[in-house]
């Protein structure tokens, strides 16, 4: 007989008919849609499949009672591969993250009210006993037809006061585009802030787009966003271009003060990059380049000085001085970027040389600012940078984690490519391990890197000091665990699996990494007065963020135990704002509000971080 | 367990406390001060230098294990000052212009004053100037840089070449280290030697003291 699963993902819902007994995974994987992590293939071991549910749910396991604490299942969290079907049941799968979100078009929170808007505009024909210009016409014809959108509710326009000069030319023909100019002309004009930026003859049905982008130190990812219906049909990622001048921002900007000639070819590197996925997402959308009208651009400080073409080298040591960080508004072909004259882009203001508009664009897309709650941000990339705080205001700070959760300098790190260790977990006395694509394992990473090490420390291979154990110490642990460590010229290591270990050197690596991120914690809540316990929500942004387990995270000190049930994992909250800038003046605004309300805390200067810093550096005990 | 054995053993444990009152009861079996130092503290601290290399210990246990040494230096100093005890070498150390890291720096100090050594600390974002002022001062014999930025490293060369220019770089030795700091950087500034960790740092310097001396 069936029964009706029925999935609440956001603001999505679906319903699928499944028959009594089947387990959830089995239900989902039937769907052909399960979105579900099962790296241990359902057997009840790895915890990686859990969801919320309830209803006629079978009552949970011995598997469900091992993995799942008290707390956990009081909030309805399973195992999908464990809990069956045996009635009618609510299923709510936890989201993916803002970047897959994104992509879908979901209804943002806000009205759309986007910065640079597209009107078309009757333009009367000119009379000979009035004399007035083009210009003057077209003035008023717009603002007549702002005062007849005007509606309560609705975000007021500015009312445009002038013509950008190169528009001009095109007004003038198209002003008599019907032949003598005796008839009505219809144009599109696209305003930005009290200025028509572009007139040409109106044309049917045309799109609106904005562009919002996010330019990583590793990754660029652009969204497509419909400045009409506020969705994000279409995204272009890729890694950033620069990508072979050097993996971190320093190696980036001693690339600029090596050799003259330097600076411009990073600059027309990112400048192609995105040009080019700007062309390619129009293109797709079947849109032509007049249809961009903006482009809003996060990223951390030293991206947005090397677009700019702007000389980092003041960043690079102290005292770490950017050139700018304010918001920029400017034509995107003044930033060199292949895209219409009248096209507007903005660099999203950032706080400084090492917290850039990339963490303001993501606490603006959260609304941490606008909460009364206490949220931390999370952003743990090769620089880690952490915000803390809510509407009373926010303090942050870059804690120079370094690429060890990226895979790099690591001795089997790698990126999140085919064949990486994603995932680690215990197996009774065993480590059992999934690999990206299922397979064979080539190296760990940076899911994979912490979870081998919550492995090795849970199982008592590494000590809390970050020693891996003796020999002999290692074969009280249980003939399973034992036969993991090996040694090569007398240095330990532990077989994560696959022929993939860790060695002693790589837990010293990471305890300096999980250290920087975890004092800077301490540093943020004992500077703003708090306790871990007091914080409300922590958002994990960015890529590492949105597939590390959190149990793990905790396992390794990385996160306080108290931060655990707090967590949401947020996606790339950078792009999320460069897309709601794109959208919302509210938000391009709120951006600037963020800025005001951030203070930067310099962790180089401050004593309770070298404390902390060593302090953490030993990994928390068992519990 | 002798006395001896006993402050390096507490030693190498961080029990600063213990470290103390082992180096006072020392004292008052009469063991000579020079001894307490040498068999005592330096050898602890060797101990701990030796599996630091060898990764076996870290960071956290070397700062309290120097945490005790400083301890037990307490009772120890004034008669080692009095018994006319010299340092086995002079150190100046600072981390150069525009870099602030210091905790690699910290620990090299450590290890450094673990074997004998005098050392004059100058901190963090230190000019060149500052270290051919302080070479000069404190008659080093050991120039110590460290640097853990790629484009703070470059900052080196510029130190030496003030050694040079101040008249002093041939009565010294440079020792240059940081992460991303390699030997073949050594050579190519024309510093003398590179260490890869604080202890290897002080064993080199503590060989180059007793050559010199
Ligand atoms: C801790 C840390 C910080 C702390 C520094 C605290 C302090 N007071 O020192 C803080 C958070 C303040 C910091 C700041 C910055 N940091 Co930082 N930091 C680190 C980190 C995580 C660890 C460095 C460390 O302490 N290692 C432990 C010690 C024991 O090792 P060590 O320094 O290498 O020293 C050993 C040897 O090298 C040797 N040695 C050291 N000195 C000497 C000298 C001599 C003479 C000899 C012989 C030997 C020797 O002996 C030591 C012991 O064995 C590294 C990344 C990493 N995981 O390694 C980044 C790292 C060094 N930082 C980096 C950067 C860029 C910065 C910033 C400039 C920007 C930033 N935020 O990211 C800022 C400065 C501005 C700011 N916002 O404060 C980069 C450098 C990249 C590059 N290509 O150069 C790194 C590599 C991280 C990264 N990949 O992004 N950082
Ligand atoms: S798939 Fe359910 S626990 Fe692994």
């Amino acid at each position: 007989m069936n029964d009706l699963l029925t999935i609440h993902e956001g603001e999505r819902t679906q319903s699928l008919a499944a028959a009594k007994g089947k387990t959830i995974l089995e239900i989902l994987v039937a769907s052909g849609d399960s979105h579900l992590d099962a790296p241990c293939g359902g057997k009840g071991l790895c915890g990686k499949c859990r969801v919320r549910a309830s209803g006629f749910l079978s009552p949970p396991d011995g598997h469900e009672l091992r993995i799942l604490s008290d707390a956990e299942l009081h909030e309805g969290w399973r195992l999908a591969c464990a809990a069956r079907l045996e009635g009618e049941a609510r299923l709510e799968r936890p989201s993916h993250g803002a970047a897959t979100i994104i992509a879908e078009g979901p209804a943002l929170d806000f009205v759309p009210d986007p910065p640079l808007r597209r009107l078309c505009i009757e333009l009367p024909p000119a009379r000979l006993e009035e004399q007035l210009s083009d210009e003057a016409r077209l003035l008023s014809a717009v603002e007549a037809a702002l005062q007849a959108q005007a509606a309560p509710g609705n975000p007021r326009a500015s009312v445009p006061r002038s013509l950008a000069f190169p528009a001009m030319a095109s007004l003038a023909k198209a002003a008599r585009g019907m032949g003598d100019g005796a008839a009505a002309a219809l144009l599109d004009v696209v305003l930005w802030e009290g200025k028509i930026m572009s007139v040409a003859p109106a044309r049917d049905a045309r799109p609106c787009f904005g562009l919002g982008v996010d330019i990583g130190t590793t990754t660029v990812v652009a969204y497509l966003v419909d400045l009409e219906t506020g969705g994000v049909p279409d995204r272009r990622s890729a890694l950033n271009a620069q990508r072979d001048f050097g993996a971190d921002v320093i190696s980036r900007i001693a690339a600029t003060m090596e050799r003259d000639g330097g600076l411009e070819d990073l600059r027309s590197r990112i400048a192609a990059q995105l040009s080019g996925m700007a062309a390619s997402l129009l293109d797709a959308a079947g849109a032509s380049p007049e249809d961009l009208l903006c482009v809003a651009i996060a990223g951390n400080t030293t991206m947005l000085h090397l677009l700019g073409g702007i000389p980092p080298a003041a960043i690079a040591s102290a005292p770490f001085t950017p050139a700018f960080t304010s918001r920029q508004s400017l034509g995107a072909r003044d930033l060199g970027l292949d895209l219409p004259a009248s096209c507007v882009a903005f660099l999203l203001p950032g706080i400084s040389a090492y917290v850039g508009a990339d963490i303001v664009s993501g606490i603006a897309a959260l609304g941490m600012a606008e909460r009364d709650e206490c949220s931390l941000l999370l952003d743990i990339g090769t620089n880690g940078e952490l915000a803390l705080g809510g509407s009373c205001g926010i303090l942050c700070c870059a804690t120079a984690a370094g690429p060890a959760f990226e895979g790099a300098g690591l001795s089997m790190g790698m990126g999140g490519v085919a064949g990486a260790i994603d995932s680690v977990w215990i197996d009774g006395g065993h480590f059992a391990h999934s690999t990206i694509g299922g397979l064979p394992a080539r190296g760990l990473c940076g899911s994979g890197v912490l979870d081998a090490l919550a492995a090795c420390l849970e199982s008592g291979l590494v000590e809390d000091t970050g020693r891996i154990v003796d020999a002999q110490e290692a074969a009280a642990l249980g003939p399973g665990f034992a036969a993991l460590r090996t040694e090569v010229e007398g240095s330990p290591r532990i077989a994560i699996g696959g022929g993939v270990h860790l060695t002693q050197a790589d837990v010293r690596s990471l305890q300096l990494a999980v250290a920087a991120i975890a004092a800077g914690i301490d540093v943020l809540l004992a500077r703003a007065g708090k306790s871990a316990g007091e914080v409300d929500r922590v958002f994990l942004a960015g890529g590492f963020g949105s597939f590390l387990d959190v149990r793990s995270a905790v396992r390794a000190g990385l996160l306080m135990r108290e931060l655990e049930s707090k967590v949401v994992v947020a996606g790339n909250t950078s792009g999320a704002g460069a897309v709601g800038a794109c959208l919302s003046r509210a938000r391009l605004e709120a951006c600037d509000a963020v800025r005001g309300l951030c203070t930067y805390v310099e962790l180089s200067s401050e004593p309770a971080f070298n404390d902390a810093y060593i302090e953490r550096m030993m990994f928390p005990g068992a519990t | 367990m002798s006395t001896l054995e006993d402050i390096s053993a507490l030693l190498q444990k961080g029990r600063a406390n213990e470290v103390k009152a082992a180096v006072e009861k020392a004292i008052a079996e009469g063991l000579d001060a020079k001894t307490i130092l040498e068999e005592g503290l330096m050898a602890g601290m060797g101990i701990i230098g030796g599996k630091f290399k060898r990764n076996e210990v870290y960071v956290p246990e070397v700062l309290i294990a120097a945490r005790a040494m400083n301890a037990g230096l307490v009772p120890l100093k004034p008669l080692l000052i009095s018994s006319g005890v010299k340092a086995k070498g002079i150190v100046v150390i600072g981390t150069v212009k525009g870099d602030l890291h210091d905790i690699g720096k910290n620990l090299v100090k450590m290890m450094m004053e673990g074997k004998g050594m005098l050392v004059h600390d100058l901190g963090v974002d230190v000019p060149s100037d500052k270290f051919v002022a302080a070479a000069k001062e404190h008659h080093a014999d050991i120039i110590c840089c460290s640097a853990l930025l790629t484009t703070t490293m470059n900052e080196m060369k510029g130190v030496v070449e003030a050694l040079k220019s101040g008249g002093v770089r041939d009565k010294l030795t440079i020792m240059v280290g940081g992460a991303p700091v390699t030997d073949s950087f050594c050579k190519s500034i024309g510093a003398d030697v590179y260490a890869p960790d604080a202890a290897s740092a002080a064993e080199a310097a503590a060989a180059i003291c007793a050559k010199s001396a």
